[in-house]
């Protein structure tokens, strides 16, 4: 089909099948995906700043149906979402700012291509070591153990007013700073490497804060509908939005996401985050194959 | 088993067989990927050349038509497909 407003050629068929298979990824592990769809996207010709916007939208439908699954399941922390909005939404506006400082002194490609890259592949690698030592270490059943749990005790100890606690995710007390700082560096990480860096904040709520991993899932969706919709409506006041691909797209995003989010349900914390190590390293061999060749499969 | 007879254990088996689980399934997907066959034809035919033509000339209107758009659709899939995992658990049960 050709999309009049990014005037590209794609088959109706591959977007709703991508979406399907997004969907999954984002249900299952509280993921925008773009670091997969992103690079699908570009392979069939779509131009990059409509990659970027259009990702964006599809991500927002997908977002509301996955979180409302999660909700449904006792998987959203609202609260702990509601705070993180804040310090995501700046950290996205200096990432994008940094985006602009960028492009007039090196070539921005290359720079924010080599560093998603190494983000990516240090993320995969940390994920598969403490998920594996997690899942050896005698945690059984449907405990959320973490091999690095000390970590997030001691962040958790900060004491820095206000002070607050958060029920849902079985965090007794934490610094509302804590909280903004961290989801203000994932924000800088969506707004300088694009997409809604579910990858970051997954990892960051788990390892960082101390949230159990299916919370985490189910609150970096509700998260993410917010942020990604930010995104969604400045990308379109900019003409990077090709919506009708985004529609398509998100028809079998839905279902997926459906399956994805209920798939949660039958395993244990350390495997989520064990399923979870390809997907960053993928997303780093697609990205660096993407540089290397300069661009679209056909 | 309509008028609520119990049903036995050698019936309840097939219901439950694979094969049964499995046809049932695929039915529910044809129904859900025709009625997404009807709807992208209808988005297409009806908003595919106005959102063209509100990108081209009203900027700002097209950017919170498009995030209205992409809600909507959320919510209104989310309904539709929970209803029909719900219906698929239902008859796996």
């Amino acid at each position: 089909m050709y999309f009049l407003i990014s005037h590209t050629h794609i088959s109706l068929i591959y977007l709703v099948s991508l979406g399907f298979f997004v969907g999954i990824l984002g249900g299952f592990f509280g993921v925008g995906g773009s670091f997969l769809a992103g690079p699908a996207l570009f392979a069939m010709g779509l131009p990059m700043n409509y990659v970027v916007g259009t990702d964006l939208a599809h991500i927002v439908g997908k977002s509301i149906v996955a979180a409302r699954r999660h909700h449904a399941l006792g998987n959203v922390d609202i609260k702990l979402g509601s705070i993180m909005m804040l310090g995501t939404l700046a950290g996205v506006e200096v990432g994008a700012q940094g985006i602009e400082w960028l492009k007039s002194r090196f070539h921005v490609d290359l720079v924010v291509g080599v560093t998603m890259i190494g983000v990516l592949v240090c993320i995969s690698v940390f994920t598969g070591w403490e998920s594996w030592r997690s899942r050896n270490s005698g945690a059984r059943g449907k405990t959320d153990h973490s091999s690095v749990g000390h970590i997030s005790r001691s962040i958790q100890r900060i004491h820095l007013f206000p002070m607050i606690n958060l029920p849902v995710s079985g965090i007794p007390r934490i610094s509302l700073w804590v909280i903004i700082g961290l989801s203000f560096v994932s924000g800088v990480f969506s707004g300088f490497l694009g997409g809604g860096a579910g990858y970051i904040r997954m990892p960051f709520l788990v390892y960082l804060l101390g949230v159990p991993t299916h919370v985490a899932v189910g609150t970096d969706l509700f998260e993410v509908i917010v942020s990604a919709g930010y995104g969604t409506l400045t990308h379109a006041l900019k003409g990077n939005v090709d919506i009708m691909i985004a529609l398509v797209m998100h028809t079998g995003a839905a279902l997926g996401a459906q399956i994805g989010a209920l798939t949660t349900e039958r395993f244990t914390g350390p495997n989520i985050r064990l399923a979870f190590v390809p997907l960053p390293f993928v997303g780093a061999v697609v990205l660096a194959y993407s540089l290397l060749t300069g661009g679209h499969a056909r | 088993m309509m008028d609520g007879t119990p049903v036995s254990m050698p019936a309840r088996a097939i219901m439950n067989s694979p094969r049964r689980i499995a046809r049932l399934f695929l039915l529910e997907l044809l129904v859900y990927g025709l009625f997404l066959t009807v709807y992208l034809y209808c988005i297409i035919q009806l908003l595919y050349g106005r959102l063209a033509a509100l990108d081209g000339g009203h900027r700002t209107a097209y950017a919170f038509v498009a995030l209205g758009l992409i809600v909507a659709q959320g919510i209104g899939l989310e309904i539709m497909t929970t209803q029909l995992i719900r219906r698929l658990s239902a008859l796996m049960r």
